[in-house]
């Protein structure tokens, strides 16, 4: 705790130019070399902004950070994200944000409590929410002090081609639904008939952090029309792990979709990896999906449950 | 300064103009024998040196960050040879040279401007100014496209008068020291920020 407390004077001194130039040589240097520090200096700095626009800091400590971190373009564009965030965080939410509970693993296993343990401290938060990517559809259910009107949207808008190496579906699974189509997705290209009908996505982005009091399995509302579901997993302190091994079982029928070599990729969120797995194999259940990293042994796991919309 | 895209594999690493081909390949092959990881470090190196430069007060600072990554690149094409492991000393010193050309440039321009504009003067934002509108609506759609738990930590974080208070109960709700908890929100703060800076990019600005 105090090399935190040195650390984050340290890093404070230097953000608000007070530190001297041997130590500010010695730090930059530090800086370069250590991610986690490099963040935190990042952290510190988006605090300072913060609490500048919310009129925390003494006259002469507030001009100080203005024109140390706010006089550049991209620092007024911090500050400005800086106060927005103050300004969306303080809306009177009618439902006051769940508490977040750690990282939550099925079974520890001495071997991998580093890497997860440093994941978890890496910010390793997976979330779950739901998204059916049909345009028309409204959006619900959605959580946390923000009224918020969208959700994560699919990684590739476009139809996917098959995948480079099937997945497999284990035999005793369902063999996928016969795809529904709505309307709009058919309408208005000349060249419609010529060209493969792109699939219907429902997306969903997964996480295995709980939020407190919200342990229940995510539901993943997949409507009938949706040809493939989505399965977003937020790869964040992850990225280097190179590929991945993936699984989705079902409490019935065990495992019911599986692929090994999966690559992460950049969302508009952030990094993930990225499941397409045919809606018809998730009939209505209670399911997980196992995340296995690079040459990890254990899985990561994290269960949801499907149930039909209708319509 | 514009960058040429340069493929380096997975990762799209960006040449800064005015380094050659060579060079540019000999600082990834010092910085990783695998091109992507190469890529991948080289990207990391030269955000870091432009907040640094940022941090420093620089204006252009990623033409700054640009400048040293070339000086650096050349001197690899010419035979210098780094550790790959620990690169980041030299950069850091190459870095420090062309912030004391800034300082140099400044000077002499300082004295030549002979005026009282000189430190620019400060932003500062009237008191009750509130976030434009349109900042506001890209937040909220950025917000959105975050996972919830993600999004809620994020808010949690920024919530109420008493943050320093809330951050440190927030801490200890995770179990996690507060510096982890800052670690861990500014990971999402920061996928945010990109998105509301491309979102902010896209979106016409109604006020102009």
């Amino acid at each position: 705790m105090r090399q935190n407390q040195m650390d984050d004077e340290l890093l404070r001194s230097y953000l608000l130019g007070e530190l001297p130039e041997p130590e500010a040589d010695r730090l930059e240097q530090r800086l370069l070399a250590e991610d986690e520090l490099f963040d935190l200096m990042e952290a510190l700095e988006a605090e300072l902004l913060a609490a500048s626009s919310r009129g925390e800091l003494a006259p002469a400590e507030r001009e100080r950070v203005l024109r140390r971190l706010a006089s550049s373009p991209q620092g007024r564009e911090r500050l400005a994200l800086a106060k927005a965030l103050n300004t969306v965080a303080d809306v009177p939410s009618k439902q006051a944000p769940s508490p977040i509970l750690p990282f939550r693993r099925r079974a520890a296993a001495p071997k991998a409590v580093f890497q997860w343990a440093a994941l978890a401290a890496a910010g390793l938060l997976m979330v779950a929410g739901l998204s059916w990517f049909s345009r028309k559809t409204p959006q619900e259910g959605i959580s946390g002090p923000l009224a918020v009107h969208e959700r994560p949207a699919p990684a590739s808008p476009v139809a996917p081609a098959p995948e480079e190496s099937p997945a497999s579906p284990t035999p005793g699974a369902q063999p996928p639904r016969e795809p529904q189509r709505t309307p709009e997705c058919l309408a208005g290209k000349d060249d419609a008939a010529t060209k493969r009908p792109e699939p219907v996505k429902a997306v969903l982005a997964l996480s295995l952090t709980t939020l407190r009091g919200a342990e229940d399995i995510e539901e993943f509302p997949l409507p009938p029309g949706a040809d493939i579901a989505e399965i977003q997993i937020d790869l964040e302190g992850l990225e280097d792990s190179g590929s991945f091994h993936a699984a989705v079982r079902s409490k019935d029928k065990g495992t019911i979709w599986e692929k090994s070599g999966l690559k992460s990729r950049r969302l508009d969120w952030g990094t993930a990896l990225v499941l397409d797995v045919p809606a018809g194999l998730l009939t209505p259940g209670e399911y997980e999906v196992a995340v296995t990293a690079g040459t990890e042994t254990e899985a990561m796991i994290k269960e949801f449950k499907v149930v039909s919309v209708n319509g | 300064m514009t960058r040429d895209k340069e493929d380096t594999g997975a990762i799209r690493a960006v040449r800064p103009r005015g380094l050659t081909r060579e060079g540019f390949d000999a600082l990834l092959a010092c910085l990783d024998p695998d091109r992507d990881k190469a890529g991948e470090r080289y990207e990391m190196i030269r955000r870091k040196l432009v907040r640094l430069f940022e941090w420093r007060g620089c204006d252009g600072s990623e033409d700054l960050a640009d400048e040293t990554i070339n000086r650096v690149a050349r001197r690899m094409e010419e035979g210098l040879e780094l550790k790959s492991a620990e690169p980041y000393g030299y950069f850091c010193g190459v870095a420090h040279l062309v912030f004391k050309e800034v300082l140099r440039r400044s000077s002499r321009e300082f004295r030549a401007l002979e005026s009282g504009e000189w430190p620019p003067p400060i932003y500062v934002p009237e008191e009750s100014e509130e976030p434009a509108d349109r900042g506001l609506e890209c937040l909220r759609h950025c917000l959105a496209r975050v996972p919830g738990e993600q999004r809620d930590l994020l808010l949690r974080y920024h919530q109420g008068d008493n943050n320093i208070g809330n951050r440190k109960a927030l801490a200890r709700e995770l179990d996690i020291p507060l510096n982890a908890l800052r670690i861990r929100v500014h990971r999402v703060r920061r996928k945010v920020e990109a998105c509301v800076h491309d979102c902010l990019s896209r979106v016409p600005d109604s006020s102009r």
